[in-house]
């Protein structure tokens, strides 16, 4: 009994790790323009434009809106006039009219005392889904997907819980659903052996080109809405690789240094952030 | 008697000491202190007049001498001086003319071995003093010596034990069984001489021996000695700041070392992730490090070999080994099969972490989830040793370790659950070796080894998934599994030549068959009954020929100047690819007045391997892959040169050196490519090919002799790469720089009993990736849906453009051994990290939103560790 009392110190020794700030001081490449938009064809363009910041930081995580910015956005070279608007507290440059299928879209942004940026994207295809299901109690949903042969298609799945509202089935974005994709189709080894669900996945059509195939997302709760959405985005090379490399940011992680200190995919020359086509299908059902 | 016959008399007479001055008897003094021969001749001719008459092609008068003769006889002089050099000398009119004494020759081999257990000893010295020739033992305690007949006896010696003259008058054809007597038979505390073997080898070959004296000298981790972590002490070579790690030797990766086990290759050469080598030290015999001047014998690695060489097993009674600390227990037994001819070893070890009642890794939740983890390792190895006749013998050994981790998960086994569910993964990796190896003794100077061996690395995981609804028919039965490996299947021959003691020549050939399988995953949902798709890298195995052939001969050009010239061919073929390749090898020493010595080599090495490394760190699923038509093999060049100097009582000595590489086509995954990629498709797509370069300088003093031991190693070193797009396509540091690195071991005997050790390292920061700015990320293309928290992505600024603080690490045992009658118990206690400082291990950017901040977090792991391990020795 005394062995094992000096093992468990000795264990809990060998896991206990130590955390602290650490004093080397991070550098900052000064400020930069970032340009983000994601642009869905059938909807309007919302242009998000902000300022970088030193990544030490005490009292306020927030980025700066450049509201005066000089913003152009050309579909297929054809000029777009955009206007100012606050949504949710948040300024965006906003299209009048509606993003188009197929189009290649330019932003070009100026503001003073920062280098000028620009990128582009061209919007791609829908998506083809259909057949979704899902049994309450259980931990499997199942959807269709029906790959482009033509083209190399890079996807985003997500899944959510829903509601009727006025006849019409909502997505609750508050309450996205956790889940996991089977194995053989996400190619990632993390899933083959571990305990991990996510809030979306990103997949390419390596392993789907041209087929119809079905998807099994193994959820990490069990099923209990009423209704559920699946939304599947595709997307062009540069947003997938975007998406793929924020993931662990974006959704509330931190970066390890040590282990994988790998760039993050940008379109924006002379800035940070990213400007790429998605577009979106929704498949709504009611689960059985 | 006429006049005339008078004055011929008197001239006769007076001739020798009127005309010449000299004669036989004439009474000369010399003295003379590491000078050369040529300076004798110059003082006899100076003070006495003697001239003397020589071809310089013939005899050598370069050879440095100490002379201190007073008064004596011309004839005695001069033999005292000339005989050891063979060197006849006659008087011809006024002159004595110098010429070569053509001695006729004779071979003595045999074997070196250990008095009481029949082991035989590598690197033992056989010496000539009076011949100044000698040469040592090789892997298999076998030597060669051709001299002149007349000699009289050898000087046999090796590391610990008590030299020995050997009377060779006499000896026929047959060979010599040399056998050595420990200094100290069956101590309490192993007393060791390294001096002489060390110094001899390191000069000739560039071989660095590490014995396991050196081994258990070194400060005992969790109460275990490690060959592996004595060579990371030495300069040039590093490891992991906390728990040892991969080997990184002169800015290579640690894929870059060939590691051998008698012979056969060993993939992965650590248990725990690095903590122990998956060497038991309880049967090494010998480990030889080379980090430069590589023998054209070896190949097959850019930047390193490290060649083990395990005990044969005692041939003349039964002795063991048994050890309990707190991870693991260990067991060793050797002894005879039949006396004298047949030999075995076996040994075992495993850690026992998994065996013990803990609540560390098991835990139950609050709605009654149950979590079990639990994690060992083992290794065991069996020798067996067969002496045929005095020309044949055979060794077989094989060896398997395995590291091992199963997580298990279990919920809903409370009465309310509606669902029964479980999960299981199990990772397991490690090697399986085995090794034939056959001796024969063609004749007194010819000896041959054939090796046929087989080694496996492997990595395996499953996973399987249950889920059992209580109330409906939806039972899924998901099992997966994912497995890498590399395999290598070699047959080859070693043979070596020893004309004369000036040469030794060793010439060989092999084939090598390397079977990769880089990842393999198959998933079956048992429930449907559905195969699904293979997501690997290709499902299947790459088959890759290997064919070399070397020849290098260790020539002492003149008696201050020796070279190991050889050359190392090979060809590689895979995928209807061929590669082929000539390496040149070239190391020289020249040796100066006073124990210096020079030292210089020049190398060409070629990996046909590649180790693909995802993330920051190295990992047991590292894939191992082949060159290919699109990835070529590595290739490397590497000059170094140095000093070496031990003083004249061999306590002390102390080298120099400096070296420059250059490795083509090292790779790396592309960027973006996903942490552990197991995509399909060709893996020789998503990596690119570069070039990487170190150069820099060690120091090492150590000493040798006392109760006082050790040594400081300091390493001033630069490694870089460079790939197509990453920072710019210029040279960045490499992930193993290390600016300063300073070593420092020392090993304190107190009295019969006690034996201290101590290691500190230090070095400075390592390279580090920082962000140079955040910004705002988005997710979604409405700002309708924009999260709640602002995502904050951090822009990377250049590869390793930065400096973790300095780190270093202080290592401490103290083992206590006892003499019994009949066997020896120890104590040991150590700690590891003993000031408990935290050297950091992981960096990580901390996002706090409830405080609105943002900083740079290090993680540093393995505090101060004690341990105490018990021993006995029988």
């Amino acid at each position: 009994m005394r062995y094992s009392i000096i093992y468990i110190i000795l264990l809990s020794g060998l896991l206990a790790a130590c955390q602290k700030e650490s004093r080397i001081p991070i550098p900052y490449d000064g400020d930069k323009i970032v340009l983000n938009s994601f642009i869905q064809p059938d909807s309007l363009i919302y242009i998000r434009v902000t300022k970088s910041k030193p990544v030490k930081e005490y009292g306020n995580l927030q980025f700066p809106a450049l509201e005066n910015a000089e913003v152009e956005i050309l579909e297929d070279g054809t000029r777009l006039p955009v206007y100012w608007k606050v949504i949710n507290g948040r300024g965006y440059y906003v299209t009048n009219a509606v993003a188009k299928e197929g189009k290649k879209y330019t932003l070009n942004v100026a503001d003073s005392g920062l280098t000028s940026v620009s990128a582009e994207d061209s919007t791609p295809g829908k998506p083809a889904i259909k057949n979704g299901s899902a049994q309450k109690n259980t931990n499997r949903v199942r959807f269709t997907l029906t790959d482009d042969v033509a083209k190399t298609n890079y996807y985003r799945i997500r899944m959510y819980n829903a509601e009727m509202v006025g006849g019409v089935m909502v997505p609750n974005k508050k309450d996205t659903v956790k889940f996991r994709l089977d194995p053989s189709l996400n190619n990632s080894f993390i899933d083959i052996i571990g305990d991990t669900y996510y809030s979306e996945v990103m997949i390419n059509d390596e392993r789907v080109n041209g087929k119809e195939v079905l998807f099994v997302l193994q959820t990490s709760k069990r099923v209990s809405s009423d209704y559920m959405m699946v939304e599947v985005n595709s997307l062009n090379a540069g947003g997938y690789k975007y998406l793929q490399a924020t993931y662990e940011q974006r959704l509330g992680g931190s970066i390890d240094l040590s282990l994988d200190a790998s760039s993050i995919f940008s379109n924006v020359g002379n800035g940070y952030g990213i400007v790429a086509g998605i577009n979106t299908s929704w498949l709504a059902f009611a689960v059985q | 008697m006429s006049l005339g016959k008078i004055l011929l008399g008197v001239l006769f007479i007076c001739l020798p000491g009127q005309v010449f001055g000299w004669d036989w008897r004439t009474k000369v003094t010399v003295v003379l202190k590491d000078r050369p021969l040529e300076e004798v001749c110059g003082l006899l001719e100076k003070e006495y007049g003697i001239r003397f008459s020589y071809s310089r092609n013939i005899v050598d008068l370069s050879r440095r001498i100490t002379v201190n003769i007073h008064n004596k006889p011309l004839k005695k002089a001069l033999e005292e001086i000339f005989d050891p050099y063979n060197i006849r000398f006659a008087r011809i009119g006024e002159q004595i003319v110098l010429t070569e004494i053509k001695h006729p020759v004779y071979t003595v081999s045999g074997y070196v071995q250990d008095i009481r257990t029949g082991e035989k000893l590598i690197g033992a010295t056989i010496y000539s003093p009076r011949q100044e020739a000698g040469t040592i033992t090789n892997q298999y305690g076998f030597f060669s010596l051709t001299l002149a007949r007349d000699t009289s006896s050898l000087w046999v010696s090796y590391i610990g034990y008590v030299p020995q003259r050997l009377a060779v008058k006499g000896v026929g054809k047959s060979q010599v069984s040399v056998v050595l007597t420990p200094k100290n038979s069956l101590p309490e505390i192993v007393v060791t001489d390294s001096v002489y073997a060390r110094s001899q080898t390191n000069l000739l070959t560039g071989r660095m021996s590490v014995s396991p004296a050196d081994v258990k000298s070194m400060p005992r981790l969790l109460g275990e000695a490690d060959v592996m972590r004595a060579i990371v002490a030495l300069p040039g070579v590093s490891g992991g700041i906390d728990g040892g790690g991969a080997l990184n030797v002169r800015g290579g990766s640690p894929d870059q070392n060939l590691v051998l086990l008698d012979g056969t290759p060993v993939f992965s050469a650590s248990h725990l992730f690095g903590i122990f080598s998956v060497f038991n030290p309880d049967i090494v015999k010998d480990a030889a490090f080379y980090k430069g001047a590589f023998p054209a014998r070896y190949g097959g690695r850019l930047s390193s070999v490290v060649d083990i060489s395990l005990k044969d097993g005692d041939m003349k009674q039964y002795h063991g080994e048994a050890a309990i600390g707190l991870i693991a227990a260990k067991a060793m037994v050797e002894g005879p099969i039949k006396k004298d001819k047949t030999s075995f070893v076996v040994s075992g070890r495993r850690s026992y972490t998994d065996l013990l009642e803990d609540n560390l890794f098991n835990s139950t939740s609050e709605n009654g989830d149950e979590n079990r983890a639990y994690v060992y390792f083992y290794d065991a190895n069996l020798k067996v040793n067969h002496i045929f006749s005095e020309r044949d013998r055979i060794h077989f050994s094989v060896y398997t370790g395995q590291d091992k981790l199963v997580l298990n998960r279990a919920s809903g086994v409370s009465q309310q659950d509606t669902v029964y569910e479980t999960t299981k993964t199990r990772f397991s990796w490690g090697n399986y070796t085995g090794t034939l190896r056959w001796n024969h003794v063609f004749n007194p100077k010819l000896f041959a080894n054939t090796t046929g061996n087989y080694s496996q690395y492997y990595f395996y995981t499953d996973y399987s998934y249950n889920y059992k609804p209580v109330s409906r028919e939806d039972t899924i039965k998901l099992f997966g599994k994912y497995y890498s490996r590399m395999q290598d299947a070699v047959i080859r021959m070693d043979l070596e030549y020893r004309p004369g003691p000036n040469h030794t020549f060793k010439f060989g050939g092999g084939a090598i068959t390397h079977i990769f399988t880089p990842g393999v995953s198959r998933f079956e949902d048992k429930g449907s009954g559905e195969k699904t798709v293979d997501t690997s890298y290709g499902a299947g195995s790459t088959v890759g020929g290997e064919v070399l052939l070397y020849a290098e001969d260790e020539w002492k050009v003149l008696p201050s100047l020796q070279m190991n010239i050889g050359l190392h061919t090979s060809g590689f073929l895979v995928q209807r690819t061929f590669y082929g390749t000539l390496q040149p090898r070239l190391g020289a020493i020249y040796r100066l007045p006073k124990n210096w010595s020079l030292k210089a080599s020049y190398t060409h090495m070629t990996q046909y391997l590649h180790l693909l490394t995802s993330g920051g760190i190295d990992s047991p699923t590292d894939l191992w892959v082949p060159s290919t038509g699109k990835v070529r093999p590595m290739y490397s060049r590497q000059a170094s040169a140095g000093v070496f100097k031990t003083t004249n009582n061999r306590m002390y000595t102390f080298s120099l050196e400096s070296y420059y590489k250059i490795m083509d086509h090292v790779i790396e995954y592309k960027e973006y490519t996903p942490f552990i990629n197991t995509s399909p498709g060709n893996w020789d797509d998503k990596v690119v090919s570069g070039r990487g370069r170190s150069y820099g300088g060690e120091i090492m003093l150590e000493k040798k002799k006392g109760t006082t031991r050790g040594w400081i190693g300091y390493t001033l070193s630069w490694s870089e790469r460079r790939f197509p797009g990453v920072n710019g396509g210029t040279y960045f540091p490499y992930k193993y720089d290390r600016r300063h690195d300073l070593e420092l071991v020392l090993n304190q005997r107190l009295g019969k009993h006690w034996d201290l050790s101590a290691s500190w390292e230090y070095t400075s920061g390592l390279p580090l990736t920082l962000p140079t700015g955040s910004y705002e990320g988005v997710g979604d293309g409405s700002p309708y849906d924009f999260p709640d928290n602002v995502p904050i992505l951090d822009w990377m600024g250049k590869r390793n453009q930065y400096r973790t603080q300095s780190m270093h690490r202080l290592d401490i045992s103290a083992t206590y051994s006892k003499k019994k009658k009949w066997w020896v118990k120890s104590w040991t206690f150590s700690l590891y990290n003993a000031y408990n400082q935290h050297n950091p291990f992981f960096f990580v950017i901390v996002t706090d939103r409830k405080k609105q901040e943002r900083y740079l977090s290090e993680i540093s792991i393995l505090p101060i560790l004690p341990s105490v391990t018990y021993s006995v020795k029988f």
